[in-house]
């Protein structure tokens, strides 16, 4: 396999994708794409490069 | 001898760099489903990408894979899944107008490169999704309504 095995990304859910930009460019961060998701108060996801951060966060896991 | 060092003003710092992944050969392309704008288009373009860390971090390595996520029933939480396109080549493109809206482009060529079976279920993983302030764009009404209504959910499981 080439240098791939586990690529770690950051996720974020936002509520406006242009929020994923803003989150970036905030913590200069690389935002590898941005996806749906099926919250409905939260429907877009940042994917971003680099390990998950847990600075304030709430894990929604039900 | 004392060596000096010197930090170069770089007046595009402040602006991200755009890396543009696309197919190497011309004749291949991917179609893209999505509403009347994509829907059944072709296209060499598999996906785009914003890069806004230190100048000196940003570069697109040689062998990444491109990978793709699905979301896992209700839950804020995704698998990522890779594809078989792997960059295998780079273009660099700086910008000559005064007013760039990047600070520079990068294409970053693919090719299909299939995994096997078994290195296929190693690169699978799942990860949680984090929500803060910043999930709101900064409106805190908003993240407190948002965690009041998970205390409520919790609540009402319990």
């Amino acid at each position: 396999m080439t240098e791939e095995a586990k690529q770690e990304e950051n996720r974020h859910a936002v509520t406006e994708p242009d929020l994923c930009r803003k989150m970036a460019r905030k913590y200069d961060w690389r935002l590898k794409r941005i996806e749906r998701t099926p919250i409905r108060d939260l429907p877009y996801e940042c994917v971003f490069e680099g390990e998950q951060t847990s600075f304030e966060d709430i894990n929604y896991d039900n | 001898m004392t060596t000096d060092t010197y930090e170069v003003y770089d007046h595009l710092a402040d602006r991200e760099t755009l890396i543009i992944y696309m197919t190497k050969q011309e004749g291949e392309s991917v179609t893209i489903d999505g509403d009347l704008l994509t829907n059944g288009r072709c296209s060499r373009i598999l996906q785009d990408s914003y890069d806004f860390r230190p100048v000196h971090k940003r570069q697109v390595k040689i062998g990444e894979r491109l990978t793709v996520s699905t979301s896992m029933k209700g839950k804020l939480a995704a698998r990522t899944i890779p594809t078989d396109w792997v960059v295998t080549s780079t273009e660099i493109y700086e910008p000559t107008l005064n007013i760039p809206g990047f600070r520079e482009i990068i294409i970053a060529y693919c090719e299909q490169l299939p995994l096997s079976l078994e290195e296929f279920r190693k690169a699978i993983y799942d990860s949680k999704t984090t929500v803060t302030l910043d999930s709101f764009g900064g409106d805190e009404q908003a993240y407190q309504k948002y965690l009041e209504s998970l205390r409520t959910t919790a609540n009402a499981k319990s």
